[in-house]
């Protein structure tokens, strides 16, 4: 295991092992994203009081859901960035914040079009699990502006770093605020005590949802560390290497 | 039949819902694909005007 974690730490080991698992890591994601949308769509049975309205569920919990991992993705890779010095952790968190961002913007305006037909509003201003996931979308505008502002690369990381750290409060308090405040939003449905608050019809296919946009966050993560780490190693040999496989003319 | 895709007074708020759904990830694909592509290039004419130089 560590063996396997230390060769993936070495970025032309990263970069070839990566190609080979974006591709399959893609073909699960939309199997499981197809299953889901199909079940949830049209075999799950409507709900009681929200009738087909509730369908909404089945793309927004996964994009809320990918908006937290995602950060928190961020946030451990930027310490570990920090303590240990790994060039591929800050890579993977530089990685992780464009994602967060489209995720958490999908999760904001899925609930909206949710909220409106529910609670008859597009946005209630100073509604705490609201307010807090906004405040998410502007922790991720804010860390990628940082970085972008910072031409040298060790430095933005560092920087950037510590504004993920500081902003990781922000998750937990996404995830309890529709317990400690009173909120619009309903209360957790999946993971609550005396198991899953749906029926089997309903859970499985946003359970496959939440597997399926995992699945998809996991490639694209992928993806955009490989464009980083290929950036950040313009001047090595491997690289050279790589795109100039000799015999080639200059 | 076309109850299904209908969903009564919901149908409008379901299917757009869905459909951001799918622009936003086909959205995340292309733009990693394409940022992707775009270092690929940048660093293959640098590496080739330093090859040049020597």
């Amino acid at each position: 295991m560590w063996n396997f974690l230390h060769k993936m730490a070495s970025p032309p080991h990263f970069y070839g092992l990566s190609a080979k698992m974006i591709p399959w890591l893609y073909a699960a994601g939309v199997v499981a994203v197809i299953y889901g949308t199909v079940a949830g769509l049209f075999i799950a049975p409507v709900d009681e009081e929200m009738n087909d309205g509730f369908r909404i569920i089945y793309v927004h919990v996964p994009a809320a859901y990918i908006s937290m991992m995602a950060y928190m993705v961020m946030a451990v890779a930027a310490g570990i960035g920090l303590i240990w010095r790994m060039k591929l952790a800050h890579a993977v968190a530089a990685g992780a914040a464009p994602l967060g961002a489209w995720f958490t913007f999908l999760a904001l305006i899925t609930g909206s079009i949710w909220g409106r037909p529910m609670w008859g509003t597009w946005w209630e201003w100073g509604d705490p699990r609201l307010t807090s996931e906004l405040l998410l979308l502007f922790l991720y505008f804010g860390y990628m502006a940082l970085r972008a502002a910072i031409d040298d690369t060790a430095k933005a990381d560092k920087a950037s770093a510590v504004l993920a750290l500081v902003g990781a409060v922000n998750v937990p308090i996404i995830h309890f605020s529709v317990e400690w405040w009173t909120s619009l939003h309903q209360g957790p449905t999946i993971i609550k005590e005396g198991g899953p608050g749906i029926h089997p019809d309903m859970l499985y296919p946003l359970l496959g949802m939440i597997l399926g946009f995992t699945l998809l966050f996991g490639a694209l993560l992928l993806a955009r560390v490989r464009t980083e780490v290929l950036h950040r190693e313009s001047r090595a040999r491997w690289v050279h290497k790589l795109l100039m496989p000799a015999g080639e003319p200059g | 039949m076309m109850e299904i895709f209908l969903m009564g007074k919901y149908g409008a708020f379901v299917w757009s819902s869905f459909g951001i759904t799918a622009v936003v990830l086909i959205i995340c694909v292309v733009q990693a694909r394409r940022r992707h592509q775009h270092v690929l290039s940048d660093l293959k004419t640098r590496i080739k005007a330093m090859e040049s130089e020597q």
